[in-house]
């Protein structure tokens, strides 16, 4: 999954990114509203973390125009802001939660994996297809309760994939979703990475398993 | 204790009972004013016609003889509500009666009264009436004075009685008109007052209303009042000056709370999570960047902690300064050190313009905080390869002194907001070196020390001028 953090203050911005890295996220990061756009606007996040004091471009207008391009990345508001007048304006104009500084990591990760559950319409932090089970918050995938070992991105591409049941995710999509917006994953790279998670995945049993569509892309059935 | 009286209800009762005593007191007056004419005019009704009787009455050589007939004056003879006389000859001895009296008898006095006397008496019929009691010399026949009968002329008494019940159901009609009409003029006058009142009240009672809609949610209503009377204009006008005060205190302590809030919250935040990340992950996380950022942090806190307290201080009075004699020159000098470094990497240039050998006589510490807080923010916000200008000048035996540098986004509309506490032309408030309390500090320095301060903005370049430092005076 893919957090973007849209934070003046570079320590905390810097202790976002290295907490959600850690947690198995791919985090890009900007540090005023005008570069906040510009990646939203240009890459696919899961998540935005927006504050509202920015320079440059303040954070209530970044949600404008990324509501009004229609992007639909949920987006949480973090600020220091926390008069109920100013909660009620980020959520009206389109935000979808609001957190006040200062806050738990633990509890702004929470909020994100409930953004998520709701976007992709699951009770709970886990995603079922035949025996495969994937635990977005443990970023652990098993089959049969049995835990299958991914490297990183093998897990990160399982996820998107089980996120997106049915959907065909083109590889650039897919390399998008699997490392920093500076960097790129080619699709030799993508490739490999995905006869590794078939292997592993057959290996422990699982009746279910990534298919490619030639030209389009690949997809887990349901 | 929650009011229970309105004003219109004060007024109401007010007027109510003060017309209603008025009224009371005006129609009892006014009455015993009618009964007593009405009596009176009974009075002389009755008089006059025992005027007449006596007039009917002579006295001859025969005697006296009374020349009356029923068929004049038939009240004297009839069954229903008849009138009643009687003559009594002096001695007491009756001499004639009306027919009316039967065998009954009026009530004689036994004094005589050559006037008459009136009196109220139960008629001989049971009836409430009145008689008239007068004593009369009898007309003389001519024949019989022409005799010289003058000596043996005898007094006689008339009694002459009537019921006064119409008299006196006219007096009961009339208290029965005054009694009705009493409350209904009240009720008129309720009327009108409260209508009046009511009228009169009601650009209060707009105020009254528009004034409960006002909260602290929403300050920016004010009051209007459609057509309002000159008393209220006044008031009016005074009560909007006054919630141009309170919003404007109202917005200037939620701007500072919000402020504040931003200032401690960010940095509380920052140390929050990386204390939150370095536990969760002590051998991924880079322990030395996290101990110079969690000590960033704490500088940062620090510095908005000092200033607030330094300005609450300054606030309550609560510094303690001595005056000394101070070189100007060197103590710019001195302080411009501190900023050289920070100067240099923006390319800003220092214009000393500061003559020599010219003393102040004032407080060294807060001269010191004055200035330093002047020139950080002047390398802060100077634009980049700029000029730093620090002049002084002697006007009325004071001395100025004046900061000015280039600025990169302000507005003439920023300037009033520059002294309050926490405001920042950049909205992020971003900088970790400046939280927006300089110029506050600064001018309530000057207000401790006494100085006027300016500021000015004129082609990009804000000026900051302190005056009012009194010179040291060279002995020869």
């Amino acid at each position: 999954m893919k957090i973007l953090i849209v934070e003046d203050s570079e320590r905390l911005r810097r202790s976002l990114s290295k907490g959600f890295t850690e947690l198995g996220y791919v985090v890009d990061c900007a540090g005023d509203g005008k570069a906040g756009l510009s990646f939203a606007q240009n890459f696919e996040y899961d998540v935005i973390i927006l504050d509202i004091m920015l320079p440059i471009l303040d954070g209530i207008s970044v949600l404008k125009e990324l509501r009004d391009a229609r992007i639909a990345s949920n987006i949480i508001i973090l600020s220091a802001k926390d008069q109920v007048t100013d909660r009620i304006s980020g959520l009206n104009l389109g935000a979808d939660d609001y957190v006040c500084k200062p806050f738990s990591f633990d509890e702004l990760h929470a909020r994100i994996l409930t953004l998520i559950r709701r976007t992709n319409s699951l009770k709970s932090n886990t995603i079922e297809t035949g025996n495969i089970r994937v635990d977005i918050q443990l970023k652990q995938v098993s089959v049969k309760d049995k835990i299958v070992k991914f490297t990183h991105m093998e897990y990160s591409i399982v996820e998107k994939l089980a996120m997106n049941l049915n959907k065909i995710i083109s590889t650039r999509r897919l390399s998008d979703s699997l490392c920093e917006s500076s960097l790129s994953v080619s699709s030799n790279s993508i490739e490999v990475h995905i006869s590794s998670v078939r292997k592993k995945l057959k290996l422990a049993g699982a009746d279910n398993t990534i298919e490619t569509k030639r030209s389009f892309g690949y997809v887990i059935r349901k | 204790m929650k009011p229970k009286i309105t004003i219109s209800s004060q007024i109401l009762k007010i007027s109510i009972a003060g017309v209603g005593i008025f009224l009371i007191l005006t129609s009892f007056t006014a009455f015993k004013i009618i009964e007593q004419w009405l009596l009176d005019g009974f009075d002389n009704n009755l008089l006059t016609k025992a005027r007449v009787l006596i007039t009917l009455f002579e006295k001859d050589e025969d005697g006296f003889e009374f020349e009356f007939a029923d068929e004049i004056m038939p009240e004297f003879s009839r069954t229903e509500s008849p009138e009643y006389f009687q003559f009594w000859h002096q001695n007491g001895d009756n001499f004639e009666k009306s027919e009316s009296l039967f065998d009954s008898e009026l009530p004689y006095a036994e004094e005589l009264v050559l006037n008459h006397r009136f009196e109220d008496i139960i008629l001989p019929n049971g009836h409430r009436g009145r008689m008239v009691q007068i004593g009369f010399t009898p007309h003389l026949d001519d024949d019989f004075i022409a005799g010289d009968n003058l000596s043996s002329t005898e007094n006689l008494v008339l009694v002459l009685a009537r019921e006064k019940i119409s008299l006196e159901t006219l007096l009961r009609t009339i208290a029965i008109v005054f009694f009705l009409t009493i409350p209904s003029i009240l009720l008129i006058i309720a009327s009108i007052i409260r209508f009046a009142v009511i009228r009169g009240l009601k650009p209060l009672n707009e105020v009254n209303t528009q004034l409960s809609e006002i909260n602290g949610h929403d300050l920016s209503k004010r009051i209007v009042i459609q057509s309002p009377a000159v008393d209220h204009e006044g008031v009016v006008s005074v009560l909007n000056q006054v919630l141009d005060r309170i919003q404007q205190s109202f917005q200037r302590e939620q701007r500072f709370s919000s402020d504040v809030a931003h200032e401690l919250k960010t940095p509380i935040a920052e140390l929050m999570n990386m204390a939150e990340v370095a536990a969760k992950w002590p051998l991924k996380v880079n322990h030395e960047e996290f101990y110079i950022d969690a000590l960033n942090s704490s500088k940062k806190l620090q510095l908005i902690v000092d200033s607030l307290l330094e300005m609450a201080r300054c606030k309550t009075g609560g510094m303690q300064f001595a005056f000394t004699n101070i070189d100007l020159q060197c103590q710019i000098n001195s302080i411009l050190l501190k900023y050289e470094q920070s100067a240099l990497e923006k390319d800003i240039v220092f214009d000393n313009n500061m003559k020599e050998d010219l003393q102040i006589n004032t407080s060294e510490l807060v001269l010191d905080m004055i200035l330093s807080n002047l020139l950080s923010n002047a390398v802060e916000y100077s634009a980049v390869d700029s000029h730093i200008e620090i002049d002084q000048w002697l006007e009325s035996d004071k001395v100025t002194l004046s900061i000015s540098n280039q600025v990169r986004n302000l507005e003439i509309e920023d300037l009033p907001h520059m002294t309050e506490s926490l405001w920042r032309k950049d909205q992020s408030r971003s900088s970790d070196n400046h939280i927006g309390l300089g110029l506050t500090l600064v001018q309530a320095y000057c207000e401790i020390l006494e100085l006027e301060m300016d500021i000015r903005l004129e082609l990009k370049r804000l000026t900051v001028s302190i005056s009012g430092f009194s010179p040291v005076k060279k002995h020869m």
